[in-house]
């Protein structure tokens, strides 16, 4: 058990890695030096953007005074619409004639488009990696509370090797329950703020933040919650192309601004089992695992 | 109960696990030829390229299926050198396959305004040599041909022929190779490896 719990770790890393591992994204955007590396690249960022913002919460319920904490394994999938596997592109360079076409994205289809131009030459569109979901698994550690105040933490590293270098994540967040401060409500209300950096050596660096308005309310062992946030995130690509000896970087802002939040959690007593569905621009369906006490 | 539900949901997590899946890369080449012509009148200078320039030039997996391969474009740049008298050059390229010598243009004008002149797309490229040159990147990196190829350049002044031509011209020919490979990845992305 213990050797698959590492190959599922292994896998869910690759992902992130074999997309940004020198030789491979090289091949795979080489040609793409110009404007339409952006569009290659954009669903990544946000995709990368929405799954880090996601998972950060599973109640609004803050106790006023009192030790409260959850530690726990939040997972979260980003389902790739049909809309982000293309972008329209135009011919770089100096084939001739320009020509633009509707071409794979970095998650499109896994072949490439051709295009033929003068004097028996070929314009080749790279292909995507026909990816259809991008997973995310973070631990997650709560604490609090101190005035209805509490920490979010997210935080791992894992050194890759020397080329590579070390992925690294961590992820500070802070709420504060509103609803302390008035009596006879009857759901939960907190506002909070989630910061979140990422990087894979020196070739990716991003960057999420989230502000939210989160509701919750208990009913029997079920608690409803949901919430309504403004998010922004980066994403900094970095790597040198062989081809041509110069270095390529992309800075990606991803698109999703507003996102609503409606989930469940399912407390067993100490056990708290959470689905969510996040509403955006890149949706996001989100479950989280962990033990908590306290309220 | 409580057990069975933890059970319930880790096992997609496990079966989540590492497989073999087939991605197409498309790798960019990218080969320059330099030429120095220091000559008065008709001019005509050859540069030989190998297999292992072209290996060089490129890193593909051992494990690779080699797709096809392709020619982009085909770029020229001038630097005017000491004492040259041409204001413009008609410059023509000829690939020396050994079974053939197709063109690759023929007469494409260039004015020598300024010292260095940057890549100039030539857009009036001849399929015959582009596809030799196409025919032989392929069979080096298929490992079908080993043998050398050329590619000859010549040309004369313009529009007053006969002047002295002193010059460093760079042929840049790019180009891309597609190939797949089986990667470690997820089950949910790329393709079947059968």
């Amino acid at each position: 058990m213990k050797s698959k719990k590492i190959i599922v770790s292994v896998c869910i890393l690759i992902f992130a890695i074999s997309l940004v591992h020198g030789q491979d994204i090289e091949d795979m955007v080489s040609k793409y030096t110009q404007e339409n590396g952006q569009g290659y690249m954009q669903p990544l960022a946000d995709a990368f953007g929405a799954t880090f913002n996601s998972g950060l919460y599973h109640s609004a319920s803050i106790k006023k005074l009192g030790f409260q904490a959850y530690l726990g394994v939040v997972s979260s999938f980003a389902f790739i619409p049909d809309s982000k596997k293309t972008f329209e592109a135009t011919t770089e360079g100096f084939f001739e004639p320009v020509t633009t076409a509707d071409v794979p994205t970095i998650f499109g289809a896994a072949e490439s488009v051709e295009v033929d131009g003068n004097g028996g030459t070929t314009y080749v569109f790279p292909a995507g990696l026909n990816v259809s979901m991008v997973p995310f698994i973070v631990p997650q550690l709560t604490i609090g509370s101190v005035y209805g105040t509490d920490l979010t933490l997210r935080y791992f590293s894992v050194g890759i090797n020397e080329e590579l270098g070390d992925v690294k994540l961590f992820s500070w967040g802070i709420r504060h329950s509103i609803s302390q401060h008035f009596d006879l409500l009857p759901v939960d209300i907190a506002v909070g703020f989630y910061s979140q950096t990422f990087s894979i050596g020196d070739l990716v660096s991003a960057k999420a933040s989230v502000i939210n308005a989160q509701v919750s309310r208990n009913v029997m062992l079920f608690t409803f919650y949901g919430g309504l946030g403004y998010e922004n995130s980066n994403l900094d690509i970095k790597y040198t192309n062989t081809a041509e000896d110069t270095e390529i970087s992309f800075k990606l802002k991803g698109n999703n601004k507003i996102r609503f939040t409606a989930g469940v959690t399912f407390n067993l007593g100490p056990v708290k089992i959470n689905v969510d569905y996040n509403l955006s621009d890149q949706s996001v369906l989100c479950a989280g695992l962990g033990f908590g006490i306290g309220k | 109960m409580k057990k069975n539900i933890i059970i319930l949901f880790l096992v997609p997590f496990f079966f989540s696990s590492c497989e073999k899946r087939k991605f197409e890369f498309d790798l960019s080449l990218n080969l320059e030829e330099t030429y120095i012509v220091d000559h008065t009148g008709n001019f005509s200078e050859s540069q030989t390229i190998t297999r292992s320039d072209v290996m060089d030039a490129l890193s593909i997996p051992e494990n690779a299926e080699i797709e096809s391969v392709s020619i982009e474009s085909i770029a020229i740049s001038i630097q005017v050198l000491n004492d040259n008298e041409a204001s413009a050059l008609l410059v023509s390229g000829m690939a020396q396959l050994g079974n053939g010598s197709p063109q690759i243009f023929n007469n494409f004008p260039i004015s020598l305004v300024g010292v260095d002149i940057p890549f100039v797309g030539i857009n009036s490229l001849i399929a015959d040599g582009v596809e030799g040159i196409k025919d032989k990147i392929e069979g080096y990196i298929k490992g079908t041909d080993s043998a050398p190829f050329s590619i000859e350049i010549s040309g004369d002044s313009s529009p007053t022929a006969g002047q002295r031509v002193h010059v460093q011209i760079l042929i840049q020919v790019k180009g891309n190779v597609k190939y797949t490979n089986c990667e470690d990845a997820l089950p949910f992305m790329g393709a079947d490896c059968s």
